[in-house]
């Protein structure tokens, strides 16, 4: 059977955005690394790294591992002078470094430190 | 329907070229608008995410959020461990969900239709073509430049072997390493994270596929697009796909000037190449009706000699 090449977009932009708008409807559409898909704020847990997200300052990990920012910037090799109310993301990118970088090194002081 | 195509042409004969309102609404002219709206979507959405600071309350969603490679990369961490990794939220999986969805039924359909990075390198070629058809010495150089690029076509066609050497080192990359090894070096995420780019490979990718566009038709999904084969493969199985009557074509192999991944449509039974992104600039540009068309059937099906009408013609005295 021969398909009309207009039905055919129609019928590939109704897959695609009744997929999207499906799962919104049935609230499985979730774009946000600030709150969980329940609705919850996300908080830095100390025994998962990964919970340290690009959008945190060096103020909000420094209290929730108990790190001063200056051993920070000293275990990163970051200029001292970094302004801790900083987003994470924007001090790595500046010097050329990845959040993961930091969890990396977290992951490792408080292996140390255990 | 028998005797004429869904187009309302007779099979094999000579399709007419509408005139007036009837040849704004041309098959590219509606694919255009579709891709036009997406792009445009996507750009508003990095345009916000780059204005308005993050944390604010009206802070706008990334448009990563809405790629869908992002999801076959948060898959196997997903799968294992029931987390994603960063940079990926649940949006990805359902982006992914109906990229391979519409690939089951319509096959590339996402490449030809919707994909922003794709209409982003059309564009591109779109602005060669116009300097094509103002300016002759341009129009004279494209010529001369396609006719010496025949001796580049073995290299074309190891090169397109790339998405796949991309795809495996991807996904090997983020199941040893659990994070999206790829981002750095992505050019779309480049793009869409362009007022915040720093001199990085993701940069000059993305440099160099801008460049390649202007040259070459859609260099990133030819050469090194990861998506490409998986939608590619899941569109093996596909019951759309478009298919060529030899009977009714006349072997004047414009579709094949016209594909834009250099396909052998005019010797083919049936479209079933990964690299097709079922632009459908090939059954546009076919003068003769019914010789290519979007058939629906079986995948594992033979494709079928339609019923020509045939002139008889008697002989005097026979």
């Amino acid at each position: 059977m021969r398909v009309n090449p207009y039905a055919y977009g129609i019928l590939a932009l109704v897959i695609f955005l009744g997929v999207i708008y499906g799962a919104r409807a049935a609230g499985l559409w979730h774009t946000s690394d600030r709150v969980t898909a329940s609705g919850e704020a996300v908080t830095i847990d100390v025994n998962d790294v990964d919970t340290v997200k690009g959008w945190m300052t060096v103020n909000d990990v420094s209290r929730a591992f108990n790190i001063p920012p200056a051993e920070i910037y000293a275990g990163l090799k970051l200029p001292a002078d970094t302004p801790p109310e900083k987003q994470l993301k924007e001090v790595m990118r500046a010097n050329k470094m990845e959040v993961d970088d930091l969890r990396e090194w977290l992951k490792k002081r408080t292996r140390t430190i255990r | 329907m028998e005797g004429s195509t869904e187009m309302g042409v007779q099979l094999g004969a000579i399709k007419r070229k509408p005139k007036g309102l009837a040849a704004l609404w041309s098959i590219q002219n509606a694919r255009h608008l579709v891709q036009a709206g997406f792009l445009a979507t996507i750009v508003m959405m990095a345009v916000r995410h780059a204005i308005v600071p993050e944390g604010a309350a009206n802070a706008p969603v990334s448009p990563e959020a809405y790629c869908p490679f992002g999801g076959i990369e948060a898959l196997y961490t997903w799968i294992t461990t029931g987390k994603y990794i960063h940079h990926a939220h649940s949006s990805n999986f359902v982006v992914l969900i109906g990229v391979l969805l519409s690939a089951l039924f319509l096959k590339s359909s996402f490449c030809g239709w919707i994909c922003p990075f794709g209409t982003l390198q059309e564009l591109l070629m779109g602005v060669t073509r116009f300097f094509e058809r103002r300016f002759k010495p341009v129009a004279r150089f494209a010529r001369a430049l396609k006719a010496r690029a025949k001796i580049l076509e073995p290299l074309d066609r190891i090169l397109r072997w790339g998405k796949y050497v991309v795809l495996a080192y991807f996904l090997y990359g983020t199941i040893l390493v659990g994070r999206m090894v790829f981002r750095p070096y992505d050019p779309y995420v480049t793009a869409l994270d362009i007022a915040e780019a720093t001199l990085g490979p993701g940069l000059i990718i993305l440099g160099a596929v801008v460049v390649l566009s202007f040259f070459v038709e859609r260099p990133w999904c030819r050469y090194a697009c990861p998506l490409s084969p998986v939608i590619g493969l899941v569109g093996k199985l596909a019951p759309v796909k478009i298919e060529r009557t030899a009977s009714l074509c006349k072997g004047c192999n414009i579709c094949e000037t016209k594909c834009p991944m250099n396909l052998p449509v005019a010797t083919a039974d049936r479209i079933t190449a990964v690299d097709c992104n079922n632009c459908l600039k090939c059954i546009d540009t076919c003068p003769r009706g019914g010789a290519l068309d979007l058939v629906l059937r079986w995948p594992w099906s033979r494709p079928r000699v339609p019923q020509v009408p045939q002139l008889v013609v008697t002989l005097p005295g026979k």
